[in-house]
């Protein structure tokens, strides 16, 4: 009997879904520019079919280890703790987008510290001015490179530049 | 022979002994301790997140940075594994089964003594061997042709996957997924534009760094600091004595055997793609069982030093193994040597039959570098073992945002381009997701590298036969790399028939 593989669905259905549409858009390539669009689609379609089909599934017998953790209760965070990451990961892009790498670094890094590492105000004070003179210096100086400003503190400039 | 050319050599050691190579070599050598000794790091999280930074210097000097990094990093992940029975690499996993429990005796330092000097002289046994194969590998390269390197590029993606054991299918899905990203931009040869949809920072493609620096550094963030806390929460890392340490820097002389079976194995199986340091210092450890004599056989996982020996010198001495497939055909063992190759390439390198022979004194820097680094690391690691542990304490609440800073800045810096930060955090993401969902993430890295020499190897192949591929049945390199290939996906159907699962569905 075939089993779906409900463990990974989530992951596959969107990997066989870019499948498929890397496949339709390949397909329309000349010859010699289709050649990896293609036929990674095609394998990848089938491989993932493989996968949500449970096939793969049938190798893949739980370890002994796997086991006892099962038992004994996985210490992985839950889904909403995941989330949280990605989205607190994604937050600092969007800081850095308006307020500038540097500025963006220095103001996540305390915010990281202070609101969710327990930190004391002092010492995430510290840390944090401590990484973006590093930051500073090292940029700037060491590599001379213009580190970006942000669409905000640039739209500030040019009011103030009038 | 040229390849062993001596006044390349001496400029390869005489470059080391510059101010600023000196300097890239510590540098190097820090991080590599650093990144080594934080589980989740590792290597290849160093060596994406240097990328841009080697990207100002010469070209000497950036491979003399990563080599610090390479050749230090497997050194201080055994502290943590003895003291805290947490591994700081995969690699160093098998060292707790006999590390920890020494730590626990008291013998901590004996055991982190033993480790630092196994972990030397495995990576200089390891370089011995790159040093060996240096004059016969170019002979070898120059058989191969544009054929061969497709198949070879195949073969890589396809063995890699298959070191991953049973989740050898979702492997191959990463790297398919990883190739079709490769594919994106304008096609090398024809100028055809794929996967851009009119989005003009598309072009050129997904460019390697941000995409790189994503997928490990990135993704490692997000998983560290869903986790919380530090990394590692205790243990007796102030039972490191110095005078224990020096005693067992002499555990691996007195077992010299044990240290060269190690170094061997770890050799032999550091070149061959994919299969990497874990499996090679659990064979090692394996190996190091089965010659014991009877009456030592049951003190092994209860902290017999020689179960400390063996996998720490094949952990090391892999590093020069898995650079012979990187160097000479441009098919990297594994995720770091996939890094590492993109840094090679970053700088203007080809590996394969051009780096043989246009860049043989980038080589002997490299084999030079490693090393200096390879016996710096242990002396260091030797020295100050209990403040390296006390490293894994920091709160990922710190240790995140300043890793995240580097990494972000890094990918803009390369090309003052904002829009790498947002590639760099869409592939964190990607990487993230992969890694809790238990898929592979090893082939990825292989497949971006390999997408492009496989996309020309394929051009130059339909040349040489005329537009059809039917040269590749001509010639016995081809048909021997395509049976390798066949054999591969043998081995994966044969253990899928057997399993239990897979008879109740027939």
């Amino acid at each position: 009997m075939i089993k779906i593989d409900r463990k990974n669905i989530s992951l596959l259905v969107p990997l066989t879904a870019f499948a498929v549409g890397t496949l339709v858009i390949g397909s329309n390539y000349g010859p010699v520019s289709a050649f990896i669009p293609f036929w990674a689609s095609v394998f990848m379609l089938i491989t993932c079919l493989f996968v949500i089909f449970g096939f793969d599934s049938a190798t893949e017998e739980p370890s002994e280890q796997d086991e006892k953790k099962d038992a004994e209760g996985s210490d992985d965070p839950d889904l909403a703790r995941l989330l949280g990451a990605v989205g607190w990961i994604t937050a600092f892009v969007v800081i850095a987008y308006y307020l500038g790498l540097l500025l963006g670094s220095v103001i996540y890094a305390f915010s990281s510290m202070y609101h969710f590492g327990g930190k004391r105000l002092a010492s995430a004070l510290v840390i944090s001015a401590g990484l973006g003179l590093c930051l500073f210096g090292l940029f700037e100086y060491v590599l001379e490179k213009e580190l970006y400003e942000g669409v905000l503190v640039e739209y500030v400039f040019e009011l103030v530049e009038g | 022979m040229e390849a062993l050319n001596l006044a390349i050599i001496g400029d390869a050691w005489l470059r080391l002994l510059e101010w600023d190579s000196m300097f890239y070599l510590v540098l190097g050598t820090i991080i590599g301790l650093i990144f080594g000794v934080l589980p989740g790091l590792g290597g290849t999280t160093a060596l994406a997140l240097l990328i841009p930074f080697s990207m100002g210097m010469d070209a000497g000097d950036a491979i003399i940075l990563m080599a610090g990094v390479m050749a230090s990093t497997p050194t201080s992940g055994a502290v943590t594994a003895i003291l805290l029975n947490t591994p700081g690499t995969a690699p160093n996993a098998a060292t707790t089964l006999d590390g920890y429990p020494l730590a626990q005796q008291g013998k901590g330092g004996l055991a982190i003594g033993a480790a630092a000097t196994a972990s030397g002289i495995g990576g200089l046994l390891g370089i011995v061997f790159l040093i060996a194969m240096v004059p016969i590998t170019r002979e070898i390269v120059l058989a191969f042709a544009p054929p061969e390197f497709l198949l070879l590029a195949v073969l890589g993606l396809v063995t890699v996957s298959l070191s991953t054991g049973k989740k050898f299918v979702k492997s191959l899905i990463v790297g398919l997924f990883g190739l079709i990203i490769a594919s994106v931009g304008y096609h090398e040869v024809t100028g055809e534009e794929r996967f851009t949809f009119g989005v003009d920072y598309l072009w050129d493609g997904f460019k390697l760094v941000p995409v790189m620096i994503g997928f490990f550094a990135v993704s490692e963030m997000i998983n560290l600091w869903a986790k919380r806390g530090s990394v590692s929460s205790g243990g007796d890392i102030e039972s490191v004595n110095l005078k224990q340490v020096f005693q067992g820097c002499l555990e691996p002389i007195k077992q010299w055997k044990v240290l060269l079976r190690g170094s061997a194995m770890g050799t032999g199986v550091g070149a061959l793609p994919g299969v990497g340091g874990t499996v090679a210092a659990f064979m090692a450890y394996t190996l190091a069982i089965s010659t014991a004599k009877p009456e030592d056989k049951e003190s092994f996982g209860k902290g017999n030093i020689t179960g400390v020996i063996a996998p720490e010198s094949a952990n090391n001495a892999k590093e020069g193994g898995a650079l012979v497939p990187t160097l000479a055909f441009g098919i990297p063992g594994s995720a770091e040597m996939a890094v590492f190759l993109s840094v090679l390439i970053l700088h203007g390198m080809v590996p394969g039959p051009t780096i043989m022979t246009e860049s043989l004194d980038i080589i002997w820097i490299l084999i030079a570098a490693t090393v200096v680094t390879g016996v710096m690391a242990s002396v260091i690691t030797i020295l100050a073992a209990s403040s390296i542990a006390k490293l894994t304490f920091v709160d990922s609440r710190t240790l995140v945002p300043v890793v995240l800073a580097f990494a972000m800045i890094g990918s803009y810096s390369l090309d003052n381009e904002i829009y790498d930060v947002f590639t760099t955090l869409a592939f964190g993401v990607v990487g993230f997701v992969f890694m809790r969902f238990g898929f592979p993430r090893i082939s990825f890295p292989l497949a971006i590298v390999l997408g492009p020499l496989m996309e020309t190897s394929y051009f130059q192949t339909l040349r040489i036969g005329d537009g059809t591929l039917s040269i590749l049945f001509d010639r016995p390199q081809s048909i021997v790399i395509m049976l390798l290939i066949v054999g591969c996906v043998i081995y994966y159907l044969k253990g899928f028939m057997a399993s239990p699962a897979a008879k109740e569905v027939s």
